[in-house]
C-alpha cells in the first residue's frame, strides 16, 4: 500500500495555507530589529527610485548626443574616422575568433553586443556611422563562425597573434605614415579612444616590463638587483600626478629645445612606468608563492633557468595571478583619467571642457553619468572576462556546495 | 648482489667539506666512491647530511672544498660542466615535486623535447613505454593532484627516467607516503637496480636496504661514519654509533 503524502512534512499548516503572507512575515517582520531594517531598506528604495532613477529619464541628454563625437574621439578629424572604425572592426575579427575557442554557438554576450549595436543603429547617427556599427557586429559573427570551421591549433596562433598586434596597427592605422595614411598628430586624439589607447598600452606592456623588473629584483646578480630595487621604489614612492607633471612640465626643461617627445609620449611613458612598477611587486609576491621544490625539480632535469621560468614557473604565477592581474588592469584603466590633469584630452579631460561650455552647463550631470557609465561597461567586461578565464583554467577554488 | 669484477668508478668525492657558516657544517669532509651499477643506500639520523650529501652531486647544492668528479667530469662553478653533470643524473623528491599545472603525460615530455630535442611524437611514445614501466599508464592524461601520493612518485620516476640518466638520486622517495603504497615505489626502485641502473637512495626501508642495496653508507654529524654490505653493516657493524642507530630503529 502505498503511502500518498498530502502536505509536504517539512512546511507547517500556516505556510501551505498561505505561502506569500508566510515568505513575508518570516524574512521581513519575523522581529523588531528586522522589522526596523525592512522599513529603512524601502525608505531608501523609495527616495532612490523618486529622486535619481525618475529623473533620469526626464533629463535632457542633448549634451551627450551633441558631443558624442567628442566623446568618443575627441578632436580626431571627421573625414578619417574610418581609421579608428577599422580598428575596431579588427577588434571584432579577433573578438569573434576568440570566443569560437572550444565553442560551436555563439555566447551570450556576443548576442548582447549584437543587440546594443542593433538600438544604437536606430538612434540618430549618420549612414556611415550606421553601416560601420552593422559591419562591426557583422564582422563579429563572421569571424565566429569561420572560427567554428577551423583546427583549434591554427586557431590558437591566429588569436594569440592577433591580439599581440592589435595596439601597434592601431596605434599605426591611428597616426599614420607620411605618404601611406595623412598623419594626425597626437594632439588631435582624445575622448575614449585616447584614454583606452593609454591604458591598454600601459596594460600591455607594464606586464613583460614589471616581469623583467620582478626578476631582477630576485636576481642573484647584485647590479640588476639594486637597479631594479631603485627604479621600482622610486617610480612606486611617488603619486602618478607627480610623474605625469615631472613629464609634463620638467623633461622639456630638462632637455634641448625640440628634443622633447610629444605630450602623449611622456604621458604614456609615465603611465606605462607606474602601472610596470606596480605590476613588478605584484609579480613578485606571486613568483615567491611558487615552492622552491618546483625550481629544483626543474633544475634537476636540467632545464635551465630561462625554460624553468617559461615552462613551469610563470604558468602557474599568471594562472594563480588572475584576480591580482584584473585588479590592476581595471585601476591602469580608471587611474588614465589623471592626464586630464595635464590637459590632455582624455574621456574626463574632454568633458570637463564640454561641461565649461556656457551651452552645456546645466549638463554636467550627464556628461559625469554617461562618463560613469562608459567605465563601467569597460571594467566590468574585463573582470567578467576574467571570471570565465579563472572558469577555464579551473582556478576558481570554489568550495563546492 | 652483483659481482664486483672490473668496477668502473662513477662518483668520486675526495674530502669534501660544505657549510652554510664556518660553524654552521653540514658536510664535514667525505671522501667516498661509487661505481657504475652500485645501488647505495644511505641511512643516518635527521640533520646527519645525507640528503645534502646526495643533493651535492647534481649541484643543487654547492659545496666549499674538496672535489666531486662524475664519470670523469669534475663538478665545480663552471656552467657546462655542471650541466654536462646534471644531464647524467635523475633525481626523486621526498616530496615527487611535479609540475602542478602540466598532465602526467606532458610533466614527462616537456624536458626531452625541450632539452633532448625529441619530437612530440618520440617522446610522447617513450614517455608512454615508462609509464607502463612504472604500472601508471592509465593515468597518462590526468594531473598529478589527481594522483595517490605512490602514483604521483612513480610518476616523477618516469620523470626523470625520460632523460635517460645514467645515475638516480632519491631523497627520502617513500617518507611522504602511505604506508600501502611504499611498496609499489620499492617495487619500481628494486627493478631498476636489477637492471644495472646506478642508484643512491636516501631512505628509512631498511628492509629495502638488506634486499637491494650493494652498499650501505651510515651518516651521522656530517661524516660517513661507515660504509660495508649489507650483510655486514647489519650483522656485524663496526662503530659504536651504528650499533646505537642500529638498536633505537630495530627495537622499537
Amino acid at each position: 500500500m502505498a503511502l500518498e503524502l498530502q502536505h509536504d512534512p517539512f512546511k507547517t499548516p500556516r505556510e501551505i495555507e498561505h505561502p506569500l503572507l508566510y515568505w513575508v512575515h518570516k524574512n521581513l517582520f519575523s522581529s523588531a530589529l528586522n522589522t526596523a531594517l525592512t522599513l529603512l531598506s524601502l525608505t531608501i528604495l523609495y527616495l532612490l527610485v523618486t529622486k535619481s532613477l525618475i529623473p533620469l529619464f526626464s533629463w535632457d541628454w542633448t549634451v551627450i548626443s551633441a558631443n558624442l563625437k567628442l566623446i568618443l574621439t575627441g578632436s580626431y578629424p571627421m573625414d578619417q574616422l574610418w581609421r579608428v572604425w577599422f580598428c575596431l572592426w579588427y577588434a571584432a575579427l579577433f573578438f569573434g575568433l576568440t570566443f569560437s575557442m572550444n565553442r560551436t554557438r555563439p555566447p551570450k554576450v556576443m548576442y548582447l553586443i549584437l543587440i546594443s549595436i542593433l538600438l544604437l543603429a536606430l538612434l540618430n547617427f549618420s549612414l556611415f556611422n550606421k553601416v560601420s556599427m552593422l559591419a562591426t557586429a557583422l564582422l563579429l559573427f563572421v569571424s565566429f563562425f569561420v572560427g567554428t570551421q577551423l583546427a583549434q591549433q591554427k586557431k590558437t596562433i591566429m588569436v594569440a597573434g592577433g591580439w599581440i598586434l592589435l595596439l601597434p596597427l592601431s596605434f599605426f592605422i591611428i597616426r599614420g605614415v607620411g605618404g601611406f595614411l595623412p598623419v594626425v598628430k597626437t594632439n588631435l586624439w582624445g575622448g575614449l579612444l585616447l584614454s583606452l589607447l593609454i591604458s591598454l598600452t600601459s596594460i600591455f606592456l607594464s606586464l613583460p616590463i614589471g616581469l623583467m623588473l620582478a626578476l631582477g629584483r630576485r636576481s642573484s646578480m647584485k647590479v640588476v638587483k639594486s637597479i631594479c630595487i631603485f627604479l621600482i621604489e622610486t617610480i612606486r614612492g611617488v603619486p602618478l600626478i607627480t610623474i605625469l607633471f615631472i613629464g609634463y612640465l620638467i623633461l622639456p626643461m630638462a632637455l634641448p629645445q625640440g628634443w622633447s617627445p610629444s605630450v602623449f609620449i611622456r604621458a604614456l611613458t609615465g603611465v606605462v612606468m607606474f602601472h610596470s612598477a606596480y605590476m613588478a611587486e605584484a609579480l613578485r609576491g606571486g613568483l615567491q608563492g611558487i615552492s622552491r621544490t618546483q625550481y629544483e625539480a626543474a633544475t634537476s632535469l636540467n632545464l635551465g633557468p630561462t625554460k624553468t621560468m617559461a615552462f613551469i614557473i610563470l604558468p602557474q604565477v599568471l594562472k594563480r595571478m588572475i584576480p591580482v592581474l584584473v585588479n590592476s588592469f581595471t585601476s591602469a584603466l580608471k587611474d588614465t583619467s589623471l592626464i586630464s590633469i595635464i590637459g590632455m584630452l582624455d574621456l574626463i579631460g574632454i568633458s570637463t571642457s564640454i561641461v565649461s561650455n556656457p551651452k552645456y552647463l546645466s549638463g554636467s550631470a550627464q556628461v559625469l553619468f554617461f562618463e560613469g557609465a562608459l567605465y563601467f561597461v569597460l571594467c566590468f567586461s574585463i573582470s567578467k572576462a576574467s571570471m570565465v578565464l579563472e572558469k577555464k583554467l579551473g582556478v576558481t577554488g570554489n568550495i563546492k556546495k | 648482489m652483483k659481482a664486483d669484477t672490473q668496477k668502473e668508478e662513477l662518483i668520486v668525492f675526495k674530502d669534501v667539506h660544505k657549510w652554510y657558516t664556518p660553524e654552521f657544517e653540514v658536510l664535514k669532509g667525505i671522501t667516498h666512491t661509487i661505481y657504475r651499477g652500485e645501488v647505495s643506500v644511505i641511512i643516518g639520523p635527521s640533520g646527519s647530511g645525507k640528503s645534502t650529501f646526495i643533493r651535492t652531486i647534481n649541484a643543487l647544492e654547492e659545496y666549499q672544498r674538496g672535489e666531486i668528479i662524475v664519470d670523469g667530469i669534475p663538478l665545480d662553478h663552471n656552467i657546462k660542466n655542471i650541466n654536462k653533470i646534471r644531464s647524467k643524473i635523475g633525481m626523486v623528491f621526498q616530496q615527487f615535486n611535479l609540475f602542478p599545472h602540466l598532465s602526467v603525460l606532458h610533466n614527462i615530455t616537456l624536458a626531452p623535447i625541450w632539452i633532448r630535442k625529441l619530437s612530440k611524437d618520440e617522446a610522447e611514445t617513450r614517455a608512454m613505454e615508462l609509464l607502463d614501466r612504472v604500472g601508471v599508464k592509465a593515468q597518462a592524461l590526468k594531473y598529478p593532484n589527481q594522483l595517490s601520493g605512490g602514483e604521483q612518485q612513480r610518476v616523477a620516476i618516469a620523470r626523470s627516467l625520460a632523460m635517460d640518466p645514467e645515475l638516480m638520486l632519491f631523497d627520502e622517495p617513500t617518507s611522504a607516503l602511505d604506508p600501502e603504497m611504499i611498496k609499489e615505489v620499492l617495487d619500481v626502485m628494486t627493478e631498476l637496480a636489477d637492471n644495472n641502473m646506478t642508484l643512491l637512495v636516501v631512505t628509512h626501508e631498511l628492509g629495502f636496504a638488506k634486499a637491494v642495496a650493494d652498499t650501505v653508507l651510515f651518516f651521522d654529524g656530517g661524516k660517513i661514519v661507515e660504509a660495508a654490505p649489507p650483510d655486514e653493516f647489519f650483522n656485524n657493524p663496526k662503530s659504536d654509533r651504528t650499533k646505537l642507530f642500529l638498536s633505537q630503529i630495530l627495537n622499537h
